[in-house]
């Protein structure tokens, strides 16, 4: 390279022929270095939500009246009357999911079954992007309709007298909806990892395309099925607007899901956007809810991220 | 088939077996047909939720409405006196509001016949002849007001703030006289909607709805209203759901999804690259993998928190712009930058990953070809494959944009939900923001406000909607050339 181009190489000395030992070139390790500075700033993002969350947490269990044992194990939720029992939160954060997840893992499996068994190819790229559209709508576009359409129906079906009007149920079912795309999806892609060799040879020992589908495809992809049911519970547990508009203001220890109660994320919304000083316990309150709302997620996503190495062990 | 049934050919004991056998086969297959269908069916279930969303939306986008003043037009506008008045009216009000026997007696008793008596002697008669005067003075109906008074009693009954806002918009001596009392109406009488019907029921059930209103609101204002219209989109944002306008979170989504790209598709695109492309497969590097997809599952409610933490409160003064020399800086940091940066951080992951995706679909032909003709990783990177990944990094880019204008948790603990009419002038102003917009109409208990809310998750919808189908387009098309 530091050859001169009129000079006919045989004419040049030894010494200046460019040298072909790797040399370091310092363009490609700053760049290099740039490039993994973005890739850690991921990292930085983890560590400002745990600092955050951590530091008011540890703020709000050394206040004095404040337990761990209470946090954990009472089941009264009121800062204004220094009563913190997480128990009504969380409870109300599982109803709601655990009623989305009744309605989604039935609808999104069958869903992802068709798709991925039954459905021709044009079918399916007609039908698959509307259930990607899915994904895309808002979440507070669910939770309008949860308020102003499901909870109607819900109380002339079941009576007024029995259904609070804002409720679990409603919320819960909606929130089934909103989660069912990324359960079908997930679900379809583990359905679509399963080999042909399995269907080919169920098939060809007389078995109907069902049979197939439910006797051999479905459980292959049971563990694929499992994360994307983990999954669904986290993003139905970390759903904000949906329980924030439809589900009730106020914590509510019960397991009735036609009465109002408030979730985790509900009530870290609903105080966060009154009239808040940083140093009230209202403040640092929602980031000891935070926290735990935070460990749970990343509990369920590492589990779900478990069995999809697993599956992806197997075959 | 056992053979010690002697009651029983062996050949009618085979057929036997057939028929349950082809038995059993139909009901396999009748069970697979139907199977087949419910699986069919539970799509439909799922396509099914998204329409009745969209209809239930459309349902409350118009509909007949009834319309009533909250304050009284008696109120509002001044009484006149008798001196006021012209002679014919003084006159006409005589003849109609005074006993018969006293008519016929005024000529006798003030000298002169109605007719012939000049004006101070009429208001004479007036304020002596008709017992009960307030009522006839003070209700001149405001519709016959003249122009300019009419700007003045808008200007007395106004905040001047809102005053200022109007004439901005179009000087209201400019304006026409229907204009003025429209803007009358909506702005001092505080005309607002008393009932109201849904969109479907009033299409169909149109007369009955209108003999209703006739039967119930006698005289009353009414009119099939549209909620979602041009006006409504660009107007300002007010406390009242007949007027109020989007223009204000939109201006404040714009500017938020704006940040948000700047931050987020530079650094999420190189990281992408970086984990792709350079990334030896160490603990270091698969660390950052790993945290990668934990942050895509972390509750957007978690990233509110954090921004709220830092960007509003650690960083107040940068986020607010009073250390950047802004004037009259809002008091804290709930602003455009701090939403943008929060928002930014939380679409990061999104981008990362897509971009890791399109790279990963590179052929590693093209890598190699230029390699091996002594290019740089970096040249290869930034002149071959970067190129050949730009539509599934853009899918990436498309669907972080649409995200950030849809999410609505971290908003809502960033901007406070603050009632905000004033439009934002850059990143360090208070903001709403469309999705803020329809949580908080929807939030309040009238009807109305579902109605503007309706409009506005039209506005949200189409627009999230169309990126999505864009962002879902290209990645099929791509999907066929790879």
């Amino acid at each position: 390279m530091t050859a001169s181009t009129t000079d006919l190489p045989i004419l040049t000395p030894l010494k200046k022929q460019a040298s072909l030992k790797r040399r370091a070139r310092r363009n490609e390790v700053a760049i290099r270095g740039a490039l993994f500075v973005c890739a850690a700033i991921s990292i930085g993002t983890t560590l400002a939500i745990l600092y955050t969350l951590l530091s008011e947490a540890i703020h709000f269990f050394t206040a004095p009246g404040v337990t761990l044992a209470e946090f954990f194990f009472t089941t009264t939720w009121a800062p204004e009357f220094e009563a913190y029992g997480i128990l009504p939160l969380v409870t109300a954060t599982f109803i709601t999911s655990v009623i989305a997840v009744i309605v989604a893992l039935p609808v999104g499996l069958a869903a992802a079954i068709y798709l991925s068994e039954y459905a021709s190819p044009r079918a399916r790229g007609f039908l698959k992007p509307i259930l990607e559209l899915l994904v895309g709508v808002p979440t507070v576009v669910f939770g309008y309709f949860a308020l102003t359409f499901v909870t109607p129906v819900i109380r002339q079906i079941f009576g007024e007298d029995n259904v609070q009007f804002y409720n679990m149920a409603s919320a819960g079912l909606v929130l089934g909806f909103a989660v069912l795309p990324i359960i079908a999806s997930m679900s379809e892609d583990a359905l679509n990892a399963v080999p042909r060799a399995l269907r080919e040879a169920s098939l060809g020992l007389g078995a109907t395309k069902l049979e197939t589908s439910l006797k051999i495809v479905v459980p292959a992809a049971l563990s694929g099925i499992a994360a994307a049911v983990i999954v669904g519970v986290s993003r139905a547990m970390g759903e904000t607007m949906i329980v924030l508009l439809a589900a009730g203001a106020g914590p509510n220890f019960t397991f009735n899901p036609f009465q109002s109660a408030e979730t985790m994320t509900g009530h870290i919304a609903r105080i966060s956007t009154g009239d808040l000083s940083y140093e009230s316990m209202d403040y640092i309150s929602l980031f000891a809810i935070g926290l735990v709302l935070f460990l749970m997620t990343l509990g369920l996503n590492l589990i779900s991220r478990w069995f999809v190495r697993r599956f992806r062990e197997v075959y | 088939m056992t053979p010690d049934t002697p009651t029983q050919t062996p050949d009618s004991q085979l057929a036997g077996a057939h028929l349950q056998a082809d038995r059993a086969i139909r009901n396999r297959l009748r069970a697979a047909a139907g199977g087949r269908f419910i699986l069919f069916l539970s799509l439909v279930l799922a396509l099914l939720v998204l329409i009745a969303l969209i209809l239930n939306v459309v349902d409350q986008l118009g509909g007949y409405v009834v319309y009533g003043y909250r304050i009284d037009p008696k109120s509002v506008v001044p009484a006149v006196t008798p001196e006021d008045l012209s002679e014919t009216e003084l006159r006409d009000m005589i003849l109609n509001n005074t006993p018969q026997y006293r008519l016929e007696a005024i000529p006798e008793d003030y000298g002169v016949p109605l007719d012939e008596m000049d004006k101070d002697l009429l208001v004479e008669v007036v304020y002596a002849e008709i017992p009960d005067l307030d009522p006839l003075l003070g209700g001149r109906p405001f519709t016959e007001l003249p122009d300019d008074e009419l700007i003045t009693l808008i200007q007395q009954n106004i905040t001047t703030a809102r005053f200022d806002q109007l004439d901005e918009e179009e000087p209201l001596a400019q304006r026409s006289r229907a204009e003025l009392i429209d803007l009358f109406e909506t702005e001092v009488l505080e005309e607002r909607v008393v009932f109201s019907w849904r969109l479907f029921d009033s299409l169909l059930n149109g007369p009955a709805i209108l003999e209703a209103i006739a039967r119930e609101y006698p005289g009353q204002q009414h009119e099939l209203r549209w909620w979602l219209t041009p006006e409504f989109v660009v107007s300002a944002q007010t406390t009242r759901a007949e007027t109020t306008g989007l223009r204000t979170a939109i201006l404040g989504s714009v500017l938020i999804a704006i940040i948000t790209i700047l931050f987020a598709m530079p650094i999420g695109i190189a990281a992408g690259v970086y984990l792709e492309e350079f990334a030896a497969p160490n603990r270091v590097n698969q660390f950052l993998q790993a945290n990668i997809y934990n942050l895509s599952g972390v509750p957007t409610i978690i990233y509110g928190l954090m921004g709220l933490a830092i960007f509003v409160r650690a960083l107040g003064d940068l986020t607010n712009g009073s250390m950047f020399g802004v004037t009259n800086p809002p008091p804290n940091g709930r602003t455009i930058i701090s939403a943008g940066l929060t928002m930014g951080l939380l679409v990061m992951p999104l981008i990362i990953i897509n971009t890791q995706e399109a790279i990963r679909a590179v052929p590693q032909s093209i890598r190699d070809g230029a390699l091996a003709i002594g290019a740089t990783y970096w040249q290869t990177v930034w002149y071959h494959v970067l190129p050949m990944a730009i539509p599934g990094i853009l899918t990436g880019v498309i669907l972080a944009v649409s995200r950030a204008i849809g999410e609505t948790a971290p908003l809502v603990v960033i901007g406070a939900a603050a009632y905000i009419s004033v439009d934002p002038s850059g990143p360090f102003s208070s903001f709403t923001a469309l999705p803020i917009q329809i949580w908080s109409w929807t939030a309040l208990p009238e009807q109305t406000f579902r109605n503007v809310a309706a409009a506005a998750i039209i506005v949200l919808l189409s627009v999230v909607i169309l990126f999505n189908l864009a962002a879902i387009l290209l990645r099929n098309r791509l999907r066929k050339q790879m």
